[in-house]
């Protein structure tokens, strides 16, 4: 089974930067998909890699390491003249509102995602051809004639 | 002739007065990406050093340790830039052993250099705050617009490190400079292939300019 966990901003912001990193693995171990309102610090983000590498280092056998992708928010906001501007920051002072963090994370272990494909407006996410067999039913020969495909792929990009 | 007397004149003073500052590069990219390649080209063109200051292949991770090559003067047009060259591991999220063993390598070699590899991208991690350039080498036939490299560059940008981006791999078929320059519009890209010299001319006068932007720490 596959799980996908969705965790807001509000549940980790008040955690410290390694509080953070410790349940996004515990989740990761646990075989689920995290979808994360937002994104981390830079400093978070690579603090996360150093600390995938010491577990990958404990257990490398099991654990195969993690796969990161990132949606920002690429609309820009629309612009607002000088008295709507005041007002609304006003307003958002008053009632002490927080401003929504922008885009989202996506976490998964290696063991079930092969691969998250980014651009700009897009994030694409292929699994794992085991994981497809085992867990979602995929018959072996559909993914004999997808392994050909790609092998054939990676030829040509060989080539000069 | 005035440029080289300008260097002769700045190499005297600096002697003298202790004034050339040292600065560290970093190579810094993900596994197989030609950061070694690269390292071997500036050491052969700059210190016409024969013999290679590490080792390549094409199974992923075969840097597994920080190499350091210390006090490489480069002098071009009239300018002149000491320093460091620090060669580090590829940095990744995952990193899969049987795909060493099925590289060729005995369960036992592919599990030591697993080991050894998760090892190497926690010193990569470490030296970037030791770092004043960093020269990001991307393989320019592969997306470049993924979260490791995002990550890497989005954690320099926040330390003020400049970064020159080296789209490595210009010589392939498949290579996509435009690719590569579009996913960083606010670095220089530079397109080269380090195995076989290509524009590595333009690729040294990115890095003395760089030197113009490191910040004192």
């Amino acid at each position: 089974m596959l799980t996908f966990q969705y965790i807001p901003s509000a549940r980790i912001a008040q955690l410290s930067a390694e509080e953070k990193i410790k349940l996004i693995l515990a989740l990761i171990k646990e075989h689920k998909v995290l979808i994360i309102e937002g994104r981390l610090q830079p400093a978070e983000e690579v603090a996360l890699i150093a600390r995938t590498m010491d577990n990958l280092y404990e257990e490398f056998t099991a654990f195969k390491g993690i796969e990161i992708g990132i949606l920002q928010n690429t609309v820009p906001a629309p612009e607002i003249s000088g008295f709507k501007r005041f007002k609304k920051r006003l307003a958002s002072m008053l009632v002490k509102e927080e401003p929504r963090p922008e885009g989202i994370t996506i976490i998964g272990p290696a063991k079930i995602i092969k691969e998250i494909k980014e651009e700009p407006e897009k994030l694409e996410m292929h699994f794992q051809k085991m994981f497809l067999q085992s867990h979602l039913k995929i018959p072996r020969n559909t993914a004999k004639k997808k392994r050909k495909s790609v092998s054939g792929k990676k030829g040509n990009q060989r080539k000069r | 002739m005035i440029a080289q007397l300008k260097i002769v004149f700045q190499d005297f003073f600096d002697t003298i007065f202790g004034t050339q500052k040292v600065i560290r590069i970093g190579l810094y990219g993900p596994p197989n990406s030609g950061k070694t390649t690269l390292a071997n080209r500036i050491c052969k063109d700059i210190l016409n050093s024969e013999e290679d200051f590490g080792e390549v292949s094409s199974i992923a991770h075969e840097t597994r340790k920080i190499n350091v090559k210390e006090r490489v003067i480069m002098a071009r047009n009239g300018k002149k830039v000491i320093f460091d060259l620090i060669d580090t591991p590829g940095i990744a999220t995952r990193i899969d052993y049987e795909k060493f063993a099925r590289a060729g390598m005995s369960d036992r070699e592919a599990k030591q250099r697993a080991k050894e590899a998760t090892r190497g991208v926690i010193e990569s991690i470490k030296w970037l705050d030791k770092v004043d350039v960093v020269l990001m080498v991307l393989d320019s036939t592969k997306n470049p617009y993924n979260q490791v490299n995002l990550t890497i560059i989005g954690n320099l940008e926040a330390r003020k490190i400049p970064v020159i981006i080296a789209a490595n791999k210009t010589d392939l078929k498949s290579s996509k400079l435009d690719r590569v320059t579009q996913s960083f519009p606010k670095y220089p890209v530079i397109g080269i292939s380090a195995r076989f010299s290509k524009n590595m001319d333009e690729f040294y006068d990115a890095v003395l300019k760089a030197k113009k932007h490191i910040r004192k720490r």
